[in-house]
């Protein structure tokens, strides 16, 4: 089973369209959103929710329409959005019992586990706790009450790099249960570069693509070359070239580069960057 | 959505005990003062301010958006606003009429039409006022119902005086004319809870 199914969504605001999306997030696996800001990150995210309604398109959560029995379908989604709204006042003890009266499957001492883990103090009020201690108490709240889907909305930022590290490696272990799926939207591409199987990305409310990670890794490369090189390069195998003083940086599809050009490993990064400039 | 009652107790507690102990000095300067339902009416002002002071920090937490991603409906999430309002609202129309009667009748004067009237008018001020308040907020968000909090204060406190002043409510008063304005408030009251959970579905969260 597919942990989301998302075909043809369309959301149009005043200024900005997300238009016609579609990608799938088989069960077991996580997605990475990547974009820049404005790009329909989180309003993917919100329409997944239904906080935001649909123009049109079908989405469908663990097999369910997100629409018909919203709150049953959210007894299994754990959520981290880029604010974690809980109430200023309220210290993590207390969360947890407002938690334990909202979710069927709320696990205290998981809950209390990852308390810890995190070292999120119990007894200190929200408005107290630093952005990074913020987004860990969302993610405690979000592995407590047996989620098969987390949806993250820059759950990693404002992480230092050493939590965030750890952070990484409690969603790995998540989906380590086959039943278990992430979609997680970040800035931090390098996160997600360690941390998801599929890639996506959004330009602008458009897909400009969605595919497997290590596929795209194994697609597509980097050459440094003279301006004379790159014009004895066929076409097809140019993605995107960036000229500049010293010569020529070209992403290329790695198949149609003729052997024995020196092709140098893409980062999820760089193939964003030049993907954003060539739809430009 | 005894979840959701829990965490807006909590709130009730770190931020609406000023409220309440301002609606219990009105309600205490209604025992004292001449014009007691004059007093009794501002109760219930402070009464109508506690769901809005919780959709005010909701608001402010993004706590509207989170709690869309927690397995509630929209139902829910306006239903416990209203039913605190309704808690509220119910518990100052409780002691100011113990308190009231209890002045009554050591001061001799308790008169059981009079005491039906007051009541039923208090009653009608404080479902009209928290109706209103509440529709607009879940319609137009929390700035419009604060706004409009404010703004209905003057014509309900010049309502108010005219009804005491210009009118011989006492007079008019009968069993029949208060069980009315008891179930129009009723009826106020739930249709601004029912055209609420309306406009909250329709609205979208972000």
């Amino acid at each position: 089973m597919n942990a989301l199914e998302i075909k043809n969504l369309t959301k149009s605001f005043s200024g900005f369209c997300l238009d016609n999306l579609n990608l799938t997030l088989p069960s077991g696996c996580i997605m990475g959103l990547i974009g820049e800001n404005g790009a329909g990150k989180s309003t993917t995210i919100k329409l997944i929710l239904d906080l935001l309604h649909k123009d049109s398109g079908t989405i469908t959560v663990l097999g369910q329409d997100n629409q018909t029995g919203a709150s049953l379908i959210k007894e299994e989604i754990g959520v981290v959005m880029d604010e974690v709204g809980v109430p200023d006042c309220l210290t993590a003890s207390q969360v947890g019992k407002v938690m334990r009266h909202t979710y069927r499957n709320w696990n205290d001492e998981i809950y209390a586990e990852y308390l810890e883990k995190l070292s999120i103090p119990a007894d200190k009020a929200f408005k107290d706790y630093s952005r990074g201690m913020k987004m860990k108490l969302g993610i405690a709240i979000a592995l407590s009450h047996e989620a098969k889907l987390l949806l993250l909305d820059e759950a990693t930022s404002g992480l230092d790099p050493v939590v965030r590290d750890e952070v990484v490696s409690i969603f790995s272990e998540f989906t380590r249960d086959e039943n278990h799926s992430i979609l997680i939207s970040s800035h931090i591409v390098s996160d997600l570069e360690k941390l998801c199987d599929y890639i996506v990305f959004l330009h602008k409310g458009k897909l400009l693509l969605c595919e497997e990670k290590d596929f795209l890794l194994s697609q597509y490369g980097i050459i440094h070359c003279t301006r004379q090189q790159i014009q004895e390069l066929p076409p097809e195998a140019i993605k995107y070239k960036k000229e500049n003083a010293y010569g020529v940086e070209a992403m290329v599809l790695r198949e149609a580069v003729p052997a024995g050009i020196n092709i140098s490993p893409v980062t999820i990064e760089e193939l964003f960057v030049f993907m954003v400039k060539e739809a430009k | 959505m005894k979840g959701l009652l829990l965490k807006d107790f909590y709130l009730i507690k770190k931020y609406c005990v000023t409220i309440v102990l301002c609606a219990l000095v009105f309600i205490g300067l209604s025992l004292v003062a001449e014009n007691n339902v004059f007093f009794s009416f501002y109760a219930c002002l402070f009464g109508g301010m506690i769901p809005l002071t919780l959709l005010g920090y909701d608001e402010r937490s993004k706590w509207e958006i989170y709690a869309g991603t927690l397995p509630y409906t929209k139902a829910m999430i306006v239903s416990v606003k209203y039913l605190i309002g309704l808690i509220a609202q119910l518990g100052i129309l409780l002691v100011t009429g113990v308190t009231q009667a209890l002045r009554m009748c050591t001061s001799g004067t308790f008169q059981l039409n009079t005491y039906m009237t007051m009541l039923s008018v208090l009653t009608v001020i404080a479902f009209f006022y928290s109706s209103v308040i509440l529709l607009l907020s879940f319609r137009y968000g929390v700035e419009k119902g604060r706004f409009a909090y404010y703004v209905m204060i003057i014509p309900i406190a010049v309502a108010n005086a005219l009804v005491m002043n210009l009118i011989d409510i006492w007079a008019l008063s009968s069993v029949l004319l208060n069980g009315i304005m008891i179930l129009a408030a009723a009826a106020l009251y739930a249709g601004s809870w029912y055209l609420s959970i309306v406009f909250y579905r329709r609205r979208e969260i972000a």
